[in-house]
C-alpha cells in the first residue's frame, strides 16, 4: 500500500485533489477556527482538513455546524474577535447561508471561503456552474476562480492577505469547479512554511477586535440618516481591495514564482484576432482547442479571468479592446438579463462600453452542470466570431453552446 | 510523445478507496519515470451509493502539454488499460448517472489490455464481456474480489498485485521498477512482482464474447421536455392489498433496474422455507415477491445484492452467491416448481460457493473482527 502523509511545511511536490490543496494552504496559513457542513463537491476539503488535524499537522478548530447558515455566522463571530477562519459550501447550501453571507462585508469581517461552484438546484445535480458564487458578487465580497489545484493553493494564500489587509478587511470567496478541480488529483509544488509566513503576516483587527478589553458594537442598527455613509465605506474597501491585489500579487510573485498578473491571464493572445474570455477550469479544454486552432492558422487567443470582485476594469478594457472579436463563455446564466445572456458577458460588455476601440462581442453559454466543453463547442464558438468580424457585426449576441436541440 | 490512460471500474462504496488508490500509484509510479499525470474519478459516480459501479482514470504523458491535450476532453474514450476489480462487472456497467449499459471492455483500444481479477477461466468470462470489434488482452489476476471499506483499508494486496501486473503487460507505460519504487513495504514489492508471473494472458479477438447489444437510452432535445422542467415518471402503486398470504404486491419501477449494482444475489431454498415472511418484510428494495402459494421469491431486477434477507432468515435458507455464477435472471421459483430434485442439486451447489447468514464472508465483506486474517490465511497471499 502506498501511505503518504504530506509534508506540511516543506517545500516539495505532492499528488492532491484541489480541495486538498487548500486545505495544506490552510494549515500553513495558520488557521484559527474553521466550520463545515457537507454538500458535494467543496466538503472533501473538511474532509481533508479533519485528517490532518487528526494527524498532528495542523492545529485549529473545526467545529461541525448544524447548518450552512451556522457555518457561516460561526467563523463571522470568530472573526470579529480576532481568529483567522475559513469555511465554505456549494450550490443551495451557499444559498442557505445566505443571510450570513450578505451581512459579512458591511460588518467588515474578512472571512475567506470557498465556493465549490455546483449547479444551484432545481433539480438536483452537483455538477459545477458558476451562479452560486455569482450569488454574492453585488453585496461586497470578494470573488476569484482558480482553474489548477496549484492555483487554488495560491489564491487561498492571497484571499488572506487581501482580505485581512485593514484597508480592504472584506470578505473572500475562492471559486473551485465542482469535480475538475475540487476532485481531480494533480501534481502540486507546496510551498515551504517559511515562503507562506514571509508572504501572510499575522491577521490584526486592531480597534475592531472584539473583546472584553475592547467593548466595542458590531452590526449596529441604523437609520436613513447613517445608511448611505455606512455604504459609501464599504464601496471605498471594495475600490481599494483591486490596489492591494496588485501590491500582494507583487510580493506573491517575488516570493512563490507565480500569479504574476493577478487579475487574467492572456494565452496566445499576442497576434489574435479573436479571443474567448471565461473563468475557472473550462481553461483547460479551451487552451488546449486554441492550440489546435492555432496549428490550423486560426488566429485565435483566451483570456482566463481570476478576479472579478474587486473587477479590474482598465486592464480589462485594455487588453480586450485590442481584438477584433471576444466571445465570453459563461458557465452560468442570468435568466431574463439584457440579450439573456450570462452574467460574466454582462461584466465585460459593460465594461467595454466606454472602451475607445469596441471589440464585436459575443457571449456563449455551455458547460452547465459540469458538461464538459468538447472541441466541437470551441469550434462554433470560433465560427460565430469569425462570422461577425467577416459582417463587422455581432452575428448572434448569445448562443446555448453543446444544448441538445432540434 | 505518448499519452496514456487507464480506468479502474469497481463497485461502489466498497472498492471506493482501492480504485482511487490504483489510479494515485499510476500518476505516481509515472512521475518516478519524470511523466506528470492526473488521477479523478467519474463525478457523476458520486455519491458512491451501495454497489454502484464506479469508475476512476488516471492519464499520464511526458509533460503538460500533451497532458492537457489529452485533458481537453476531460474522461477518456479510449483507453491503454481497463482494470475491473470484480469480474461480475464483466456483465456491463451502468452508472450512477445512467445513459445505459456500457461493456466493460468499451473504451479498451485496439491491442489494450483489461485486466481483471477473478478466479472464473477466460472463456466464462468471455462469456459475460461484450464483443469488441478490436482486438485486445484480457488478463486475469487470480482472487477474490476485494472489498476494501469506506474507512478501513483492507490491504489484500489487491493494489500492489494490480500495479505489478499493469507494469508488466505495459511495460513502456509504467516500468516495473517504476512500480516497485512507489511500494516502500517488502511484502507489496513482492506481491507487485508475483502478478507478473501469476497474471494469465489471452488475445480476445474480435467478435468473440458475449453479442448481446448493451441497452441505451435516446437522450431528449430541450423542446421536447416538459413545460415546466424535468418530472420523472414516479412508480406505480403495486398490487394494494390481496390479503392472506399473498399480502402486498410491492410497487416496483418499471424504468429502474437495480441487477448492475449487484455483486451477489440472493437464492431461496423453497425446500427448506417455512414462510416466516422475514425476507419479504426486511428487503430495502421490496424485491421480493408473494408467490400464490405462499412463498417469496426474489425479483433480480429489483435486487441490489443487499444481503438482508440472508442475515434476517431464522431458517438459513437463503443463500448470496456470486453474481459471477450466473449467465441471466430466470426465477428460481419457476425452476423449483418445475422440477424440485433439479432444483435440490442446483441450489446445493450454488450454496456451497454461497454465503448463508452470519458465515463466512458477507455480501459486501466480512462480518465479524478477525474474519479478514482468517480469509486472508485461507487464499495463501502474504
Amino acid at each position: 500500500m502506498v501511505l503518504e502523509k504530506a509534508k506540511i511545511g516543506e517545500e516539495h511536490e505532492a499528488l492532491m485533489s484541489g480541495c486538498e490543496a487548500i486545505a495544506v494552504a490552510l494549515a500553513m496559513a495558520d488557521v484559527d477556527v474553521i466550520t463545515g457542513y457537507p454538500i458535494r463537491p467543496y466538503d472533501t476539503v473538511i474532509n481533508y482538513i479533519a485528517r490532518l488535524i487528526a494527524d498532528g499537522q495542523m492545529d485549529a478548530d473545526l467545529i461541525h455546524a448544524e447548518m450552512e447558515h451556522s457555518q457561516f455566522e460561526i467563523v463571522k463571530h470568530a472573526c470579529v474577535s480576532g481568529a483567522r477562519v475559513f469555511t465554505g459550501s456549494s450550490g443551495v447550501g451557499w444559498v442557505f447561508a445566505m443571510e450570513p453571507l450578505v451581512v459579512s462585508p458591511p460588518a467588515r469581517i474578512p472571512i475567506v471561503a470557498i465556493c465549490g461552484n455546483r449547479a444551484v438546484d432545481d433539480p438536483g445535480a452537483f455538477g459545477c456552474e458558476h451562479n452560486d458564487q455569482y450569488l454574492v458578487r453585488d453585496v461586497g465580497w470578494m470573488i476569484n476562480w482558480a482553474d489548477t489545484a496549484q492555483e487554488a493553493l495560491d489564491l487561498i494564500l492571497m484571499s488572506y492577505r487581501v482580505a485581512e489587509d485593514p484597508r480592504v478587511f472584506l470578505p473572500c470567496s475562492l471559486g473551485v469547479d465542482g469535480a475538475f478541480l475540487t476532485h481531480a488529483m494533480n501534481l502540486v509544488k507546496l510551498p515551504s512554511k517559511a515562503q507562506v509566513d514571509k508572504f501572510l503576516p499575522r491577521y490584526d483587527r486592531g480597534k475592531l477586535r472584539l473583546h472584553p478589553d475592547n467593548p466595542i458594537s458590531v452590526a449596529v442598527q441604523v437609520n436613513e440618516d447613517w445608511l448611505q455613509e455606512l455604504r459609501r465605506t464599504i464601496d471605498e474597501g471594495a475600490r481599494i481591495s483591486k490596489t492591494v491585489v496588485e501590491q500582494a500579487a507583487k510580493e506573491f510573485y517575488q516570493i512563490f514564482g507565480r500569479q504574476k498578473n493577478p487579475f487574467f491571464e492572456e494565452y496566445m493572445t499576442e497576434d489574435a484576432d479573436m479571443v474567448l474570455v471565461g473563468a475557472g477550469t473550462l481553461s483547460l479544454s479551451v487552451r488546449a482547442n486554441v492550440r489546435k486552432l492555432r496549428k490550423e492558422g486560426k488566429k485565435i487567443g483566451f483570456v482566463r479571468m481570476k478576479w472579478l470582485r474587486p473587477f479590474a476594469v482598465e486592464e480589462v478594457r485594455e487588453c480586450l479592446s485590442r481584438f477584433k472579436a471576444v466571445g465570453v463563455i459563461d458557465r452560468d446564466y442570468s435568466y431574463g438579463s439584457p440579450d439573456f445572456g450570462g452574467i460574466m458577458f454582462h461584466e465585460m460588455r459593460s465594461a467595454l462600453y466606454t472602451a475607445k476601440k469596441q471589440p464585436l462581442i459575443s457571449n456563449f453559454i455551455c458547460g452547465l452542470g459540469g458538461r464538459e466543453i468538447y472541441e466541437a463547442d470551441v469550434r462554433e464558438m470560433m465560427k460565430i466570431m469569425e462570422d461577425s468580424i467577416k459582417a463587422g457585426t455581432v452575428k448572434d449576441t448569445v448562443t446555448w453552446v453543446g444544448t441538445r436541440t432540434r | 510523445m505518448a499519452v496514456y490512460a487507464v480506468e479502474i471500474t469497481n463497485r461502489g462504496v466498497y472498492q471506493y478507496n482501492l480504485g482511487r488508490r490504483i489510479s494515485r500509484d499510476v500518476v505516481l509510479a509515472a512521475r518516478k519515470m519524470g511523466k506528470v499525470g492526473v488521477a479523478f474519478g467519474r463525478y457523476s459516480d458520486s455519491p458512491e451509493r451501495n454497489g454502484i459501479p464506479m469508475k476512476w482514470f488516471a492519464v499520464i504523458a511526458d509533460d503538460n502539454d500533451e497532458l492537457e491535450e489529452q485533458m481537453a476532453k476531460y474522461y477518456p474514450e479510449i483507453v491503454d488499460a481497463a482494470i475491473v476489480l470484480d469480474d461480475t462487472l464483466l456483465k456491463g456497467i451502468e452508472s450512477w448517472s445512467w445513459d445505459g449499459l456500457h461493456p466493460a471492455n468499451e473504451r479498451v483500444k485496439e491491442k489494450g489490455v483489461m485486466i481483471v481479477v477473478s478466479n472464473q477461466s477466460h472463456d466464462e468470462l468471455l462469456k459475460d464481456v461484450h464483443t469488441k470489434e478490436l482486438p485486445y488482452k484480457l488478463i486475469t489476476i487470480p482472487g477474490e474480489a476485494s472489498f476494501s471499506g469506506m474507512w478501513i483499508i483492507r490491504d489484500d494486496k489487491s493494489e500492489a498485485r494490480i500495479m505489478g501486473a499493469l507494469a508488466a503487460a505495459l511495460p513502456d507505460m509504467l516500468s516495473p521498477d517504476s512500480v516497485q519504487q512507489i511500494f516502500k513495504d517488502k511484502v507489496d514489492q513482492d506481491a507487485a512482482a508475483r502478478a507478473a508471473k501469476q497474471m494469465v494472458t489471452r488475445v480476445v479477438e474480435p467478435g468473440e464474447g458475449n453479442p448481446e447489444e448493451p441497452y441505451r437510452y435516446e437522450l431528449p432535445v430541450w423542446q421536447d421536455l416538459t413545460e415546466y422542467g424535468i418530472a420523472v415518471v414516479g412508480m406505480g402503486k403495486g398490487g394494494g392489498y390481496h390479503g392472506g398470504k399473498e399480502g402486498y404486491e410491492p410497487t416496483r419501477s418499471t424504468t429502474y433496474r437495480k441487477h448492475l449494482t449487484r455483486t451477489f444475489r440472493p437464492v431461496t431454498n423453497f425446500d427448506a422455507c417455512t414462510q416466516t415472511r422475514d425476507c419479504w418484510l426486511n428487503c430495502p428494495d421490496e424485491a421480493y415477491n408473494v408467490t400464490p402459494d405462499g412463498y417469496f421469491e426474489c425479483d433480480y431486477g429489483a435486487c441490489s445484492g443487499c444481503g438482508k434477507c440472508a442475515e434476517v432468515c431464522p431458517e438459513k435458507c437463503i443463500s448470496m452467491v456470486s453474481e459471477s455464477e450466473f449467465n441471466d435472471e430466470a426465477s428460481v421459483y419457476d425452476m423449483w416448481k418445475k422440477d424440485k430434485a433439479a432444483y435440490k442439486k442446483f441450489f446445493e451447489a450454488k450454496a456451497a460457493k454461497g454465503w448463508v447468514g452470519g458465515q463466512l464472508i458477507g455480501p459486501h465483506g466480512y462480518v465479524r473482527k478477525g474474519q479478514y486474517d482468517e480469509e486472508i490465511k485461507k487464499t495463501g497471499i502474504k
